[in-house]
């Protein structure tokens, strides 16, 4: 039985909700996210990160600054938009309904 | 010591080791693959570059200043493979190729490429190797049998030399042989890419022998680099010489197919004298002899400027910027190139006006009343014979079943090419018929050019004489002029072969069923049925 390949289907899944989780918690550079989300386990490298902020950068939903830094090129810091605020809170939401959800088909 | 390679990153200069280099290299090009048609794909590139860099620089301090294999390995390992970069994708699923088939075979969809490294001339047989799963011997025969037909495989090699692009990447050496483009694949093609040069390497140390190898220390770690320098100049130079020299050849091959075509042979060497004349009698008369030397020269003029720069750039380590590179490199094969146009604009030219055939007849009637004639050749001299000189050689043309020599006094182009024929008349007096053969681009100057040619022809009281050698005008060039003497003999009448015919009479229909050899010297009667050797007595 393959479990990794659902493992890796469900971490995908939420990994945009994730992410700003992250940035609501404050500024956050790649590496930053990258290690938080690693420590949750939701996240096994940072490739996969790109693409995402990219997309959600063009969508509004998060901004950045550039930060000079002292080892190596200039960084990006993301926070999140308000309409990302809004996006998060509606996320949140669902995820909340969908883990009840999800929990109450094991229950009956 | 160890050689390195810099690059920008994120703004920034690092040194990279080779292999460092060729890894990180190839790991780019399987990301680009994997995100190119991702919307804003610029931004995640620089954005992907300058994290590079800057587990490049962390991994940097005062003791170490160079990257390694080691730190590109785990700057990779942090940011994840190519595959793990694409949001929507499946896990494995191969880069660059859209086709659903592929997917499911765990094959990437193979592509035409040349093989360029592992070719002999230009990778093409190789390449078709690769793409239909052959031994690229195969191809190769292939087009070696086919260069012998009017040079047909030189210019399908050409063409196809030319249209298929070559494996440079390292993704379309995957592509070539059918293999996935992913990370595993190329880091693995690189290492064996990178394993097969030092075994070469080390074989050419083996070679060298342990002599060479120890003048090279003694000489000194300079001179040991300007032998290593020279070695790769020639090499490099040994593969732009095959390249012109294909060209020059394919130029030559699509000239021979184009005289071929129009149903004309036309061979001629020079034995002595110059080039130029040889090549005056079959360049077109309206084209300046200039032409010839506007072709040769642009085609060496661009191999020159090849080895010049070669030497500088390998054995005096001059330096040339990149661009500086690509544009000398561009002007040699520029020049080459517009050589190699010209020889197949001379070539075109030249094939179209053998073209069309035109043929002027004479006929003489031989009055006297004589029932016997002696038929014999008279030698005629050549003007080289006068003059060693005079430019001359050999030529076989048109229904000439052997070569004959030729040669130029400048004026004239005298040429052996006359053929002889015996028939039975069907009027009661004997004649011989001239017919004289001649190309050109039109009918009417084919005929004007047959006009001109000259023959001898002497009747003496019992004796034909003809002479074996014909004259036109050196400006009617070449084109295929040729005389076949006829005598129709009726019914009844003997002819004398002279020991002279010897032979021009290999294929003269006879009842003996005999030729040249055993025909000369002897009488032959013509009969109803046809010529028959004589035997009993002449008056």
């Amino acid at each position: 039985m393959n479990t990794e390949n659902a493992r890796v289907q469900m971490r995908k899944g939420v990994l945009e909700l994730c992410v700003l989780r992250v940035v609501q918690k404050g500024e956050a550079y790649t590496s930053d996210l990258s290690q938080a989300l690693k420590k949750a386990d939701i996240l096994v490298v940072e490739g996969t990160l790109y693409p995402l902020l990219t997309r959600l950068k063009n969508a509004g939903w998060l901004e950045y600054r550039w930060e000079e830094s002292k080892a190596g090129p200039p960084r990006k810091y993301y926070t999140l938009t308000s309409s990302g605020e809004e996006l998060l809170a509606t996320l949140d939401k669902e995820w909340n309904q969908f883990v009840n959800a999800v929990n109450a088909l094991s229950q009956s | 010591m160890k050689k390195t390679i810099d690059i920008h990153l994120g703004g920034l200069l690092f040194h990279l080791d080779e292999d460092a280099y060729d890894r990180i290299f190839a790991y780019l090009e399987a990301v680009k693959q994997r995100l190119k048609n991702e919307e804003g794909y610029d931004e995640m590139l620089r954005d992907i570059e300058s994290r590079l860099a800057e587990l490049f620089f962390a991994s940097l301090h005062p003791g170490k200043q160079v990257i390694s294999i080691h730190e590109v390995t785990s700057a990779m390992e942090t940011l994840g493979r190519p595959e793990d970069f694409s949001e929507n994708s499946h896990q494995n699923e191969p880069i660059a190729d859209t086709t659903e088939a592929s997917v499911s075979s765990g094959k990437a969809m193979k592509r035409l490429f040349r093989d360029v490294e592992n070719g002999f001339v230009g990778g093409v047989s190789g390449g078709l190797g690769s793409y239909f799963q052959l031994d690229p011997i195969i191809f190769r025969v292939l087009f070696l049998v086919l260069f012998f037909g009017k040079g047909i495989g030189l210019i399908a090699y050409f063409i196809l030399w030319v249209a298929i692009p070559g494996a440079k990447s390292t993704a379309q050496k995957l592509a070539m042989r059918g293999e996935e483009v992913n990370i595993e694949n190329i880091k693995k093609s690189v290492e064996e890419e990178a394993q097969r040069m030092k075994a070469r390497f080390q074989e050419g140390i083996h070679e060298v022998a342990p002599a060479a190898r120890h003048a090279a220390q003694g000489m000194g770690q300079a001179t040991h680099q300007i032998l290593k320098g020279l070695g790769r100049a020639l090499s490099s130079l040994l593969r732009i010489i095959g390249f012109i020299f294909l060209l020059g050849l394919g130029a030559a091959g699509i000239a021979l197919t184009v005289i071929g075509t129009f149903g004309f042979s036309w061979h001629g060497e020079a034995e002595s004298g110059n080039v130029m004349d040889l090549f005056l009698t079959i360049l077109p008369s309206d084209m300046a002899s200039s032409i010839f030397w506007l072709a040769t020269g642009t085609l060496v003029l661009g191999l020159l400027i090849e080895i010049v720069a070669l030497i500088l750039r390998f054995t005096f380590r001059a330096k040339i910027t990149p661009y500086a590179w690509r544009l000398i490199h561009g002007i040699a094969i520029l020049s080459a190139m517009v050589g190699v146009i010209i020889w197949v604009f001379i070539g075109l030219r030249t094939g179209l006006e053998f073209r069309q055939e035109a043929y002027y007849m004479r006929s003489l009637e031989l009055k006297e009343p004589q029932s016997h004639f002696v038929l014999a050749m008279s030698s005629q001299r050549l003007p080289h014979e006068r003059n060693p000189w005079q430019t001359h050689g050999k030529a076989k043309m048109g229904n000439a079943e052997e070569e004959g020599t030729w040669s130029t006094d400048g004026n004239e182009i005298y040429f052996e090419g006359i053929a002889l024929d015996i028939k039975q008349s069907l009027r009661n007096v004997p004649s011989m018929e001239v017919l004289i053969e001649a190309h050109s681009g039109n009918r009417r100057t084919a005929r004007l050019k047959a006009s001109r040619v000259e023959y001898s022809l002497e009747v003496r009281q019992d004796s034909l004489l003809v002479g074996d050698v014909i004259h036109f005008p050196f400006e009617d060039r070449f084109r295929g002029q040729n005389v076949r003497f006829t005598l129709y003999l009726p019914i009844g009448h003997k002819v004398y072969l002279d020991q002279s015919l010897l032979g021009y009479l290999d294929h003269v229909d006879n009842l003996q069923n005999v030729y040249g050899p055993k025909m000369v010297g002897k009488y032959w009667l013509m009969t109803e049925r046809g010529l028959r050797l004589w035997e009993g007595s002449i008056r």
